[in-house]
């Protein structure tokens, strides 16, 4: 998980690593291959799937379209069906709008389809930027419950998020934390050493 | 179901132009003549929606169209031993080529800068042949010396119009149907989402102007005559333009009704006077942009729909 106060970079960061920004110093490896220069569309067929904060979804498509252009642009050779049916079982509430049209959907239920139609692309590695950002905190609960079932089926997930209370209340998922500010990661490591850090005290505690 | 037939179904992509080529042969000469500028500018309208179904409205429809003329013409004179059939084909890979390099530089632009863009490749490439004409051959217009019967124009043009339908027909297949949705609402957040939209954007875009530039090969064997201002005459990318949204993009019968009524209507509109035409244009797009949103495919969606909720309310009666 990344954590940041406004305007830190970390949206930046995600985009840098998922192929919307292509960097001119530094280089992003995956396997031991550069990406850094691939277009977007590379990048996911690689495994490396963005869902991007606010406006993620196509509202006037329906919830299958939208899930279906995930399938479209991930990997080649694995079974639509089947992934499908895992999602539907991972957000059981889009399998039953799933003729309905995007926009119609609640905000948690779009946060949901924009995590679904992401996890359609088949990703090794899914960035997520701010997926609890402007949602009711019983819809967050439900959404980092999903990223523990997600967790166990191999794909590794990375969070940005600007606050640090939805870290520590789910903090029992959460491996490694990284800690930006003024486009520089300044920390590392576990959550429980983060809450004690000098500058995240400063920025959020104001102490 | 029966609107998702006539939308998706490949029947009347073949049906129609076979329709209206059997019509033609039973036509008076002058009918027929009507009917081949129909079929250019069905041919022309519906490879344009391709494009505007990605949300691009093009002013270049005359670019390609004349660009497939002139390169048709110059063929037949430098390689005098090829025949015409053959001097149709060729102007292919070089109108694609030409349709990628124009793609590739307009379709970052959005809105306004793009009509405006594709206008001035058109206007370009007349000025382009303007100036060779005067310069190296000397005199401005070229003459064909075996024009196209119109029979044989007939069918080729039914056929183009075929391919044209079939091109509108992929853009309706799922998989194409969604990425074009995408591009045209949020080309952002569908490049994010991993649509290499660059790709499908100059793919269509390339396809549809190729289907264009033989459009304008055919003519210009028919026609017999061709210089600068008459195959690139913005007149032509207006027109094609003002079909396409009287005709809209929800499905191919559209823009082939809208080319019928409109040529029919400037033709029979001139005899009397020329500027009515132009009046009558004007005033059908405003009222078709008013009451008939979606163009006339809209309204024959709508027709079916009604027609089909009757139907099911007939059979639950039962």
């Amino acid at each position: 998980m990344i954590i940041g106060p406004n305007g830190a970079g970390k949206t930046t960061f995600l985009k840098m690593i998922s192929g919307g920004i292509k960097p001119a110093l530094c280089k992003v490896i995956l396997d031991g291959e550069d990406v850094s220069q691939l277009p977007t569309s590379e990048v996911i067929k690689k495994g490396v799937v963005l869902v991007p904060s606010g406006k993620a979804n196509f509202p006037e498509l329906t919830v299958e379209e939208n899930l279906r252009l995930g399938l479209y642009v991930g990997k080649k050779g694995v079974s639509r069906k089947e992934i499908l049916s895992e999602i539907y079982d991972l957000f059981p509430v889009l399998k039953e709008r799933r003729t309905q049209v995007a926009g119609t959907l609640s905000g948690g239920e779009q946060k949901m389809l924009a995590i679904a139609r992401g996890l359609a692309a088949t990703p090794k590695i899914l960035l997520l930027d701010e997926p609890s950002f402007g949602l009711a905190p019983k819809v967050v609960e439900s959404i980092y419950n999903s990223f523990r079932k997600i967790k166990e089926t191999g794909t590794s997930i990375i969070i940005s998020e600007q606050g640090i209370s939805t870290a520590l209340d789910f903090r029992e998922i959460i491996d490694q934390v990284y800690f930006i500010i003024n486009h520089e990661f300044t920390f590392r490591g576990k959550i429980d050493e983060l809450e004690s850090m000098e500058d995240v005290r400063r920025v959020y505690f104001g102490v | 179901m029966a609107s998702k037939i006539l939308n998706q179904a490949l029947i009347p992509v073949f049906l129609v132009p076979t329709i209206v080529f059997l019509a033609s042969l039973v036509m008076s000469p002058s009918y027929q003549r009507i009917t081949v500028l129909f079929l250019i500018y069905a041919g022309l309208s519906l490879s344009w929606i391709v494009i505007f179904k990605m949300g691009y409205v093009s002013l270049g429809s005359a670019a390609f169209y004349g660009a497939g003329a002139y390169i048709f013409v110059y063929l037949t004179k430098w390689y005098p031993s090829l025949p015409y059939s053959l001097d149709v084909l060729l102007p292919i890979p070089i109108i694609a080529f030409i349709a990628i390099v124009v793609g590739y530089a307009t379709m970052r632009l959005a809105g306004i800068f793009f009509i405006f863009a594709t206008f001035a490749s058109a206007e370009a490439l007349r000025q382009i042949f303007l100036y060779s004409e005067i310069n190296y051959t000397g005199f401005v217009g070229k003459v064909i010396t075996k024009p196209l019967p119109t029979i044989e124009t007939l069918g080729l043009l039914c056929i183009l119009l075929m391919f044209a339908g079939l091109l509108f027909y992929t853009t309706t297949i799922p998989k194409f149907r969604i990425v074009i949705d995408y591009i045209r609402e949020d080309e952002e957040l569908a490049k994010v989402a991993g649509v290499n939209t660059l790709k499908y954007k100059i793919a269509f875009f390339t396809i549809a102007s190729v289907i264009q530039g033989l459009v304008g090969s055919i003519a210009a064997w028919y026609l017999a005559y061709i210089d600068p201002d008459l195959v690139f005459n913005p007149m032509i990318s207006i027109q094609v333009l003002v079909i396409g949204l009287l005709g809209g993009s929800g499905n191919i019968l559209g823009s082939i009704i809208a080319s019928g009524l409109l040529v029919y209507l400037s033709e029979q509109l001139i005899r009397i006077a020329s500027q009515l035409y132009l009046i009558v244009l004007g005033i059908s797009v405003i009222l078709v942009a008013k009451f008939m949103k979606g163009g006339f495919s809209g309204f024959i969606d709508k027709v079916w729909e009604v027609w089909e909720l009757r139907n099911r309310k007939t059979e639950g009666g039962r």
